[in-house]
């Protein structure tokens, strides 16, 4: 039905964002009868959110036996993995729910078995206390969680970017997208919304120069963060950044097929450095690598290299191919660059910074959730890298069954209506996105978002302190009051317009936290020069932001309690 | 089938057009060869980042990368061009890059 310039649409779930989370949440809601519109800013559903292209790596427990192998012994190593700073109601669930989320995806044919061993190749990598990273050609993960939505009948809206949540009296009800291609815009009624629509990229200065030659995909924006918090969901642990190593010009994935095949990283001296920091070496976590990394650069022993001449012919070529699993253009780069990675050193950069995860496991920065993925609003779910429990794409598949589960009992535990739709956040939203397209609009996005990545990059970025954070959300307030004037070329910048928005909002919720947590945790995650010491007594807490009058308010609680207990809603019934 | 939800076929504005001209020269993000190309779409379909344009259906028009300087270099252009008519080429800040690391590590002292 089309009314005064938009369609409405009716539906019990809608899921804003088609990759690994999206599709796992729609899954048990498709099973379960219920209807499904998906979202989604690309056209297909056959790739991963994260990286747009297949998976190398899956980490599972998958209860065979050893004790490793068991949900409790990886619970029981949580903590010091997230350096105290997790929910642990959310993450245990996670974990206890890998083995059967395992299984129930080989269930829709994905092959994890290594085809020349005929068996599942695990490794040990990023610190983890067992070998629990399933090395495998995962080219068609994610198709086969792509054909599983299609065959449920989910209607998917190609290319539409949802821009802002209907919400009334702390309850979700819908959203407001378009679609970039047509300029179509749909109004979506909906009993629930889960959002996974992935992590912040785009937020800092990378070697390149070239914003969106990002480590991870630069289309990811920050916009269910974003919205949700305009929505008045509650966030956590927004001030861990992360950053990782890479080929220096090329911000390309890979760090786990390196770390795991036994790549080594050396300094201008030659030395084996990794050692310095963790006793694991390469096999540290990922912040631990990425602050080894920073440390050697700020002391003069850069450049940093990437040393593979020590292995083996056939664990090269494993290498070799597991890297351009993840990205396939990588071997092209080297051929480009004229660098034989299995005889030569690779000098390697520091990459830009993404609000993810930070390099650790289990610990996410974003939505905060419950056990049912549920928001502090009620009936909006996250799940997958922007929600507060994350774990690559096996914390991604998990968390985002377990929120489509977490809808199927929310859908059927509420009988009241749906509220009317808001027709005047309809109308002033798009009153907005016509000012962008106008002639009254004057300002560059890729010009305000050169801001933004140069005012992190400097201060809020892997060394911060009191000064430089007051500095950067006085510059980050002070664009905010600009986006009115942003300006959009087409349809395609009126995306890029609200993405650049989007990427500006987390990167002041991320200086507002960083300036609360009075101390340094997991390296240059969070690193606070004026102090510099992990303070256990006074901050085993959480950083709370949420919406207040005047922009991003913070609080904490204690990591003793799950975040869910400063949610001012009431649990689903089970 | 959802892919084929939204046909409207869109060309991008005569000021972006005008633009693109200079950046595609600055990123080059991938080269299409004229005489290999089917003109069949599907760069166009799989672009996760909305860059590539072609009019679908139209058998004598190249795709347009639109927005050459929002490449993320991924390559799936090329690896679903059903004639390897695409080459990603990266840009010589990326395969000669000579920025100082230091620079990325943020202004403040310790």
């Amino acid at each position: 039905m089309t009314t005064q310039g938009w369609t409405n649409l009716e539906t019990d779930l809608l899921v804003v964002g088609g990759g690994v989370a999206g599709t796992m949440a729609a899954i048990p809601a498709l099973e379960a009868g219920l209807k499904v519109v998906i979202c989604e800013k690309g056209k297909v559903l056959d790739h991963c959110g994260s990286i747009g292209c297949g998976v190398d790596h899956y980490l599972t427990v998958m209860d065979t036996g050893p004790e490793w192998d068991t949900p409790a012994f990886l619970i029981k190593h949580v903590p010091e993995l997230t350096d105290h700073i997790v929910d642990m109601a959310v993450a245990s669930r996670v974990i206890e729910q890998m083995p059967r989320i395992f299984r129930k995806i080989e269930s829709f044919g994905v092959d994890f078995k290594d085809k020349q061993l005929g068996t599942y190749y695990r490794l040990r990598s990023f610190g983890l206390p067992g070998t629990y990273h399933i090395n495998f050609d995962g080219t068609d993960f994610k198709k086969c969680l792509g054909e599983r939505v299609r065959k449920g009948k989910a209607t998917v809206l190609m290319r539409t970017m949802v821009v802002q949540l209907l919400v009334e009296d702390n309850r979700a009800y819908g959203a407001i997208a378009f679609n970039f291609r047509s300029g179509e815009w749909t109004v979506i009624r909906a009993k629930a919304v889960v959002l996974a629509a992935g992590d912040v990229n785009r937020i800092s200065r990378n070697a390149s120069g070239l914003a969106f030659d990002s480590w991870h995909f630069p289309y990811n924006t920050g916009d269910a963060q974003a919205m949700g918090y305009h929505a008045g969901a509650m966030l956590a642990n927004m001030e861990s950044v992360e950053a990782t190593l890479t080929p220096k010009g090329f911000s390309a994935q890979g760090l786990n097929a390196l770390v795991s095949l036994g790549a080594y990283f050396v300094n201008r001296h030659g030395e084996r450095f990794m050692f310095r920091y963790d006793k694991k070496g390469e096999n540290a976590r990922r912040a631990v690598l990425a602050d080894a990394g920073i440390n050697e650069y700020l002391l003069g022993n850069g450049p940093v290299y990437l040393d593979c001449r020590h292995l083996s012919p056939e664990m090269l070529d494993r290498m070799a191919y597991t890297l351009q699993v993840d990205r396939y253009t990588l071997p092209a780069f080297y051929q480009q660059k004229g660098v034989n990675f299995r005889e030569e050193l690779v000098e390697i950069s520091i990459s830009e910074l993404s609000i993810r995860r930070s390099g650790v496991y289990f610990r996410g920065s974003g939505l905060a959730v419950d056990a049912n993925g549920e928001t502090s609003v009620e009936a909006l779910f996250a799940a997958g890298d922007c929600a507060t429990v994350s774990g690559g794409i096996a914390g991604a598949a998990v968390l985002g069954h377990m929120a489509g589960e977490g809808v199927v009992q929310r859908v059927r535990g509420s009988s009241h209506a749906l509220p009317e739709v808001d027709r005047r956040a309809v109308e002033s939203i798009r009153a907005r996105a016509a000012r962008h397209m106008s002639h009254d609009a004057t300002l560059p996005w890729r010009q305000f978002e050169d801001e933004v990545r140069d005012t992190v990059t400097d201060y809020v970025g892997v060394r911060r302190n009191d000064k430089g954070l007051r500095l950067a959300l006085d510059t980050l307030q002070a664009l905010a009051r600009r986006e009115p004037e942003l300006k959009a070329d087409d349809l395609h910048g009126l995306m890029r317009v609200h993405e650049s928005c989007n990427v500006r909002m987390n990167a002041q919720m991320m200086a507002a936290a960083s300036l609360v947590r009075k101390e340094t945790r997991t390296g240059s995650s969070h690193c606070r020069v004026d102090h510099p010491q992990t303070d256990d007594a006074s901050w085993r807490k959480f950083v709370l932001v949420e919406r207040g009058e005047r922009g991003p308010e913070t609080t904490t609680l204690s990591v003793d309690q799950p975040l869910s207990a400063a949610f001012a809603r009431a649990a689903v019934a089970a | 089938m959802d892919d084929t939800k939204n046909h409207a076929s869109h060309t991008c504005s005569p000021a972006v057009a005008a633009r693109n001209e200079e950046q595609a020269l600055a990123f080059n993000p991938i080269r299409i060869d004229e005489q290999k190309c089917v003109r069949c779409d599907l760069c166009d379909w799989i672009c996760p980042g909305d860059l590539i344009y072609h009019e679908e259906g139209n058998k004598t028009k190249l795709p347009v990368i639109a927005y050459p300087d929002e490449c993320w270099y991924c390559g799936l252009c090329q690896s679903i061009c059903p004639t390897d008519a695409i080459e990603v080429i990266f840009p010589e800040q990326m395969v000669h890059n000579r920025t100082d690391v230091l620079s990325l590590l943020g202004k403040v002292g310790a």
